[in-house]
């Protein structure tokens, strides 16, 4: 009897030292190969971080846990207040597979990117400001709060009128006002597409580039489709994709989840009763994906 | 009979998940399981994405839970609980809900220590009351939900009012009508029910005394695996069907189910249930429902995904009686419901 019991106690323990380290290891293999953000925004992989070196930690116990189950240390063994090996081996057994088996799976498939077929199914935003455009409808009468100290010409501040919320957009929108070319970046892309589609009126014409993947759906036809990025708050399960309509594209087919780098004009167009913006097609590039697929909030944005 | 039925479910859930798993290793859809044929195979690499993403997310928080509840056990006595808790049920509720300003931690993490605290002798109220209203009355949510609706400010206050009274309204009506222990029994010893496996770590409350002073660290950290484990489980079912449901339900089509007042919260309300995400990055979801829904349902979905969904509830049933999970999420479900339309009335006239 005496043995038996330290046997399955030995193996209790030594099963979950190895899966414990074993998912500290796919974390820092995640880590290594730049993929953990694949899965989780940068401001909390920190946090993940540490929740590998606590597993390895937990794991180390167990395994000196297991050497002296193994030794048949009975006194450390009535003090484990688990008791892991009460009933039927099969639902142990169930129970580490639980485990085993989505570890193994993460390991041995290849880390991967959402692309549209997710984001057909989230929904794709072509309407960056939407949450802010209710708001701007109702303007109240009496004028923009304070400005920053910097003059800015009247006739600009006019174009730009800005509440507390939408300030840094609208000082942002008088910074690109008089390029002829703006560039949608990968740091700043959701400030800058608000942006964009806050004061669309004024950048109608403009040149725009902008990187993304090709999403394409029964609403879009042949003709025209959607480029977009996946805007992660803290992790991919949170994803929202965000897009810009492209058009004029009969000569150009591309397949959906095609990375592009787009050059094209702005414009508008009614899209499902919503006016947003468009780009009509100049230029294409076919890209490689970008290392870091998803875009996150810019928290510098507004203070340069 | 509702324990057989749960571990009934529990077992079909599992193998449910090792023949998805297999799909998905294999690449491939078994014939006679054509309607999976038309799921193509990024689909479900996508249910890979979005699994190990909030499975990664919620692991440090869960860690944290069984690291901090293990030494709670091991380090604190059942008299100091018993001395600092406050006995008042008013000022008890009270002091619960707003316990989350200092104590944040993500409610994946605060199942483990408000089980550790009521085995202490916490009234189980009380730490109801602390898993509904922390995870939304703290800074990091108000700032998130501050920052995904920035040009409606009221939204987050609103956010944090309607979560204080509906944990508070939970946590009285628990004080006035839990008579039953809401744990489930811990298996004592000479145990012969066979219901080991939903919780193998049944510890006696004396058996500190075995210790020796030295092994107390070492013991908690063997103590947190135990409690990983028995949490863990849930955690990974949790999140597989999160991921498969998010991967396979379309936005568009659920948001088209929702009509009428009622409707649109329940609408919410469900989605906010299914989607098991964190409180920190849901305000941003809401946010993109801004123009399609009213601020109310929003509130509804803002409010009670923190406090019950898929993912959380899986993790509820390691530590709480079924039956009182059931009355627990129905109870919520009304008074949210009740709540957010009642506020929908009286301050966000549309």
């Amino acid at each position: 009897m005496l043995p038996s019991i330290n046997l399955r106690h030995t193996l209790h323990h030594l099963i979950r030292a190895l899966i414990l380290g074993g998912f500290a290891f796919y974390i820092i293999r995640l880590v290594q190969n730049d993929n953990l953000t694949l899965y989780i925004a940068p401001r909390m992989t920190i946090y993940v971080k540490l929740a590998a070196m606590g597993m390895y930690v937990i794991a180390a116990v167990q395994l000196y846990e297991a050497i002296r189950a193994w030794n048949g240390n009975r006194d450390e063994v009535s003090c484990d207040c688990a008791h892991p090996s009460s009933g039927p081996v099969w639902r142990s057994a169930g129970m580490y597979a639980l485990f085993v088996v989505p570890l193994l799976t993460a390991f041995v498939t290849p880390d991967t990117i959402i692309g549209s077929s997710m984001a057909g199914k989230k929904g794709i935003n072509l309407s960056a400001s939407s949450a802010f455009k209710q708001q701007v409808k109702e303007p109240s009468p009496s004028p923009a709060p304070a400005e920053p100290s910097t003059p800015a010409p009247t006739g600009l501040d006019a174009l730009f009128p800005a509440d507390q919320f939408s300030e840094s957009y609208a000082n942002y929108g008088k910074k690109i006002y008089g390029q002829q070319e703006i560039i949608v970046t990968e740091k700043s892309y959701m400030e800058i597409l608000t942006t964009l589609d806050m004061f669309l009126d004024h950048f109608v014409g403009k040149k725009l580039t902008i990187s993304g993947f090709v999403y394409r759906d029964e609403s879009t036809g042949s003709d025209r489709f959607i480029l977009g990025r996946f805007a992660v708050q803290c992790c991919t399960a949170d994803a929202l994709p965000y897009g810009v309509m492209v058009v004029g594209t009969e000569d150009a087919q591309y397949a959906k989840d095609t990375w592009l780098t787009i050059t094209g004009t702005l414009g508008k167009t009614t899209y499902n009763g919503r006016e947003i913006m468009n780009l009509k097609l100049e230029k294409a590039v076919k890209i490689k994906p970008a290392d870091d697929p998803y875009v996150y909030p810019d928290l510098d944005f507004g203070l340069n | 009979m509702p324990q057989s039925v749960y571990r009934w479910t529990l077992n079909l859930l599992t193998a449910g998940c090792l023949i998805f798993l297999y799909l998905i290793f294999t690449n491939r859809a078994v014939p006679s399981l054509s309607w999976l044929a038309a799921f193509q195979p990024e689909q479900w690499q996508s249910v890979k994405t979005v699994f190990v993403s909030i499975f990664l997310e919620a692991l440090p928080f869960i860690l944290l839970g069984v690291v901090v509840s293990s030494a709670l056990h091991l380090f604190v006595s059942d008299s100091l609980i018993r001395r600092i808790i406050p006995n008042h049920p008013i000022p008890g509720v009270l002091l619960a809900c707003l316990l989350g300003v200092l104590l944040p931690v993500c409610e994946c993490g605060m199942i483990p220590i408000v089980r550790g605290l009521i085995r202490k002798g916490m009234p189980a109220y009380l730490g109801i009351a602390y898993i509904l209203a922390a995870p939304i009355l703290n800074p990091v949510t108000y700032a998130a939900t501050y920052m995904a609706f920035r040009t409606q400010h009221e939204m987050a206050y609103y956010r944090m009012g309607l979560a204080f009274v509906v944990a508070a309204a939970v946590g009285w009506v628990l004080y006035l009508f839990l008579k039953r222990d809401p744990l489930k029994a811990e298996p004592p010893a000479h145990a012969h029910d066979g219901h080991h496996h939903d919780h193998h770590h049944g510890h006696s409350h004396d058996h500190e005394h075995h210790h020796r002073g030295g092994n107390k660290v070492l013991q908690m950290f063997t103590h947190a695996s135990d409690e990983f484990f028995e949490m863990g489980k849930y955690l990974v079912i949790g999140c597989f069907l999160t991921a498969v449901i998010q991967t396979f339900v379309s936005r568009g089509e659920l948001v088209s189910m929702g009509g009428g007042l009622i409707g649109s919260h329940l609408l919410m309300m469900g989605f906010a249930y299914i989607i098991s995400l964190c409180s920190t990055s849901d305000a941003f979801v809401a946010a993109s429902f801004a123009g399609t829904f009213s601020k109310g349902a929003l509130l509804s979905f803002l409010v009670l995904g923190p406090m019950v969904d898929f993912k959380n509830t899986l993790m509820m049933l390691a530590v709480f009686r079924t039956r009182f999970v059931a009355k627990l999420t129905v109870l919520i479900v009304v008074l949210v419901l009740a709540a957010s339309i009642l506020l929908e009335k009286l301050f966000l006239p549309s």
